[in-house]
């Protein structure tokens, strides 16, 4: 569905995504993560042909996008990082007049667009307004404007960045719909749960480059250990345990506030711990996530 | 006049600082092209007509344009800022949290469009000057013609655009009523042009009045309307409106 | 399969009418908004035509016929009317799309292209001008302002004018960064409304300024038009319409280009 060789992306001398290669077969579900400024709407936005790469090859549902792009967009279903609503028009409107931006005859792009916004449940406010909706209603409107072609690829920048539980949850479910009816999925994410329950696949992105790829479970064998322990003592500075804690598992995390011990075997790294004659105020074993891998890969640094 | 008033209309003063450059058109340019533009064209075929009182065409539209300039940048100045003000700009809202009264938000918003319409007219006073069209002694009282033309608008203008519901009302107070009253208000040709069914209309508007008492002052001609009578209806325009703005702003603050 | 054909056939030609559309279903309830542009023109024409035409009686042409002062400004009017619709459309109504409502970013991310949208909304202004220019030269006559059936063909010589304005306004637009430079641009059309000719023949004008005069669109635009309702043909008028074609088409061009540059970032 889509490959990528060595795309590159510069705005002036400042360079967004760095060389990447990906390939998504159809019917997957494939998501970049990646803290922000990473590079995912970049490139998000060049395969969604509305950004011409300055570099490297890319092919999209067999086409070219240098050269395709109308032909490749008319098969895209694009939910792009800022809705993009039409605040001019009603929400059926804003679906309906989509529709016919892709040529789509108007009595079929009515029905189309009923049934969408019975599909995101939102079809009780088919007359109102875009501006009078919530953040999540915008996001589910734009999702329902994004299959009005019945596209053979779904790309979601940030579907669910900003949005309530009961929201989220609404999003996730309907997206589910749309892999399970086989459509090829591509999503951005910084929510480590959304990835681990979306995507078959993900790659993450960090400073424009791919750091890791896989297969959620994959990424937490190669990059962490299976179980990680967080321990924390009664002190203001945690990094004198540094020096004391060095072996206790095979990696260890000093943070501010707590220490991570990154361990194949939690129990066993516990009791070290003990026998070292350290007592923390406590003490948590957990399975390593997504998450872990994420800050390893990514740094804890605050990027914005 | 109170601290508050004058620490609002610093407000304003200071967001002009900041949006000048887009006012030069509008408020200094506009109306040198009009004398420069119509003189040249229509004053070929008029100058010197009975109709416009034997005078250049030029110097019969200077004092209408002196006095429908300081009326049209007043109150443009209070349609949109007005009306943002407590909407999108929300500018009252931090001032409200100030120890001004409303009276003192208003005054002090009505004082900077007053002067700003009153600084354009100075302006154009000195081009009109420079152009020798200037042609008595009681010209300075011109100046003040404008002014109080200004005064008599700002009020009124205030009222419709606090209590106006939405955006497209502006529009409509723009076209509707500030672009005709400059159009027929005797600045371009005499009221005796027009049908004399329509010239009571003209008689209540305060740019009419205005720009006869602007004329009379630069041509050194008595007014068609006795002056008291002129200034007499400026000042019902003026009172009036700005009573009706007091409560228009008293209204949108409590809700 | 089949919309893919469809589109590849189509992807060399024009898609303008999506964007009319849109347009049309934003506008369906505003039409008080037209009919108070109308007015704005007629106001005009009645102030500065019909009032200031009081005062000068009759004019004398350059080939030495006379016409009432009002006979003379009206077709001049008409041009401004189809210049001021063609901008604000092209202008202000674009810019707000392309910069606040960042609506054509979610419009190309379907098959529409830059030239599509792009053509779509200089076709949207020219059929709100060409409202506005029927409905004026339907007054004109009734106020017996033009009294020959040459005066139909100022209709598709207004329609030209938006046109040209169209191409120009979309053209401004490219480069505008903020609303102050608005004023600048409505600055240059007043300044072109004044000395193009629209209040007295520009043979009364010192020659510098003629020559001026004659880089003008709108002065061809008011030749054109003027001539059509004083019923005053000649083969100039092929030189008048040439040049608003060519000022269009070359803006367009432009126009398209430089929007593809700024949505496709
Ligand atoms: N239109 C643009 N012009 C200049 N720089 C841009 C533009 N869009 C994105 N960038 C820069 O490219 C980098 C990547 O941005 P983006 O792709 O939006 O990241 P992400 O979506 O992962 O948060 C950022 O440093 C951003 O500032
Ligand atoms: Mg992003």
């Amino acid at each position: 569905m889509i490959s990528a060789r060595g795309l590159i992306k510069r705005y002036g001398d400042h360079t967004a995504v760095d060389g990447i290669d990906i390939t998504v077969p159809k019917g997957q579900a494939f998501g970049f993560l990646g803290p922000n400024g990473a590079g995912k709407s970049t490139t998000m936005r060049m395969i969604g042909c509305v950004s011409p790469p300055t570099a490297g090859e890319l092919r999209i549902l067999g086409m070219d996008a240098a050269t395709q792009g109308p032909a490749i967009r008319a098969r895209l279903g694009v939910v792009p990082q800022d809705d993009t609503l039409d605040t001019e028009l009603n929400l059926l409107e804003n679906l309906v007049i989509y529709a016919r931006y892709f040529g789509i005859k108007y009595k079929v792009a009515r029905e189309r667009a009923r049934e969408l916004l019975d599909f995101v449940q939102l079809s009780d406010r088919a007359e109102s307004k875009v501006e009078a909706l919530s953040g999540g209603m915008r996001r589910r409107l734009t999702i329902a404007r994004s299959l009005i072609n019945e596209p053979d690829l779904v790309m979601l920048d940030e579907p669910t960045t900003g949005l309530d539980p009961q929201a989220r949850h609404l999003v996730w479910e309907r997206l589910f719909r749309l892999k399970k009816r086989g459509v090829t999925l591509v999503l951005t994410t910084h929510y480590m749960d959304e990835a681990e329950q979306l995507c078959d696949r993900l790659v993450v992105m960090d400073g424009g480059k791919i750091a890791a790829e896989g297969t959620p479970r994959q990424l937490i064998e190669t990059h962490v250990t299976r179980e990680v322990v967080e321990l924390r003592f009664n002190t203001e500075d945690h990094s004198a345990y540094a020096e004391k804690l060095d072996g206790a598992a095979e990696r260890v995390e000093v943070l501010p506030d707590r220490v991570l011990l990154y361990t194949d075997d939690g129990e066993s790294s516990v009791s070290e711990v003990h026998g070292r004659g350290l007592s923390p105020a406590s003490v948590l074993e957990r399975r390593a996530t997504l998450e872990d891998v994420f800050l390893r890969l990514t740094g804890r640094t605050l990027v914005d | 006049m109170r601290a508050g008033t004058l620490h609002a209309f610093e407000h304003w003063l200071l967001n002009y600082k900041r949006t000048w450059h887009g006012t030069l058109f509008s408020g200094f340019l506009l109306p040198v092209l009009f004398i420069v533009g119509l003189g040249m064209a229509v004053g070929g075929y008029v100058n010197g007509s009975s109709a416009i009182g034997g005078v250049d065409y030029v110097a019969f539209i200077a004092p209408g344009l002196l006095a429908s300039t300081a009326f049209q940048i007043s109150s443009g100045e209070l349609t949109w800022p007005v009306f943002a003000a407590t909407r999108w700009g929300s500018q009252y809202k931090a001032m409200q949290a100030s120890p001004l009264s409303p009276g003192e938000i208003l005054n002090g918003h009505l004082l900077y469009g007053l002067l700003r319409g009153v600084s354009s007219a100075l302006f154009f006073f000195i081009v009109m000057a420079v152009f020798g069209l200037l042609q008595s002694a009681w010209a300075p009282l011109a100046l003040l013609a404008a002014a109080a033309t200004a005064a008599s608008v700002i009020g009124a203008t205030y009222a419709v655009s606090m209590s106006a519901k939405h955006e497209s009302a502006l529009s409509m107070v723009h076209r509707f009523a500030i672009l005709p009253l400059t159009l027929f208000s005797a600045v371009f040709f005499p009221l005796a042009q027009l049908p004399s069914y329509i010239q009571p209309l003209a008689w209540i508007s305060p740019v009419w009045h205005g720009v006869e008492l602007s004329r009379a002052a630069t041509l050194g001609v008595a007014p068609p309307w006795p002056i008291a009578a002129h200034i007499g209806v400026l000042a019902v325009w003026a009172v009036g409106g700005w009573y009706a703005a007091r409560r228009s702003l008293l209204k949108k603050l409590k809700v | 399969m089949a919309v893919m054909t469809t589109l590849a056939v189509r992807n060399k030609g024009l898609r303008p009418a999506p964007m009319v559309e849109r347009n049309y279903a934003v506008h369906r309830h505003g039409w008080i908004m037209i009919i108070s542009g109308l007015l704005e023109s007629l106001f005009y024409l009645f102030s500065l035509g019909v009032g200031v035409g009081a005062l000068v009686k009759q004019i004398e042409l350059p080939g030495g016929r006379m016409v009432d002062y009002a006979v003379f400004v009206a077709p001049a009017m008409l041009a401004n009317a189809a210049m001021n619709a063609a901008v604000a459309e092209t202008t202000f109504n674009v810019f707000g799309k392309l910069k606040w409502m960042k609506l054509y970013d979610g419009v190309l991310a379907t098959p529409m292209r830059p030239r599509d949208v792009a053509a779509g909304e200089i076709t949207w202004a020219l059929i709100r001008g060409a409202i506005y220019s029927a409905a004026f030269l339907v007054v004109m006559a009734a106020l017996g302002l033009t009294d020959t059936w040459w005066a139909v063909l100022a209709f598709p010589g207004s329609v030209l004018i938006g046109l040209t304005f169209s191409g120009i306004g979309m053209l401004a637009t490219t480069y505008f960064r903020n609303w102050p430079d608005f004023d600048w641009m409505m600055a240059f059309i007043f300044v072109m409304f004044l000395f193009s000719g629209s209040f007295a023949p520009i043979e009364n004008y010192p020659s510098w300024l003629q020559w001026a005069v004659y880089a003008s669109p709108l002065y061809h635009g008011i030749e054109l038009l003027r001539a059509f309702s004083l019923g005053d043909l000649s083969p100039m008028l092929l030189v008048h319409a040439a040049y608003l074609a060519v000022v269009g088409a070359v803006c367009m061009g432009f126009a398209a280009r430089r929007l593809s540059k700024l949505l496709y970032k």
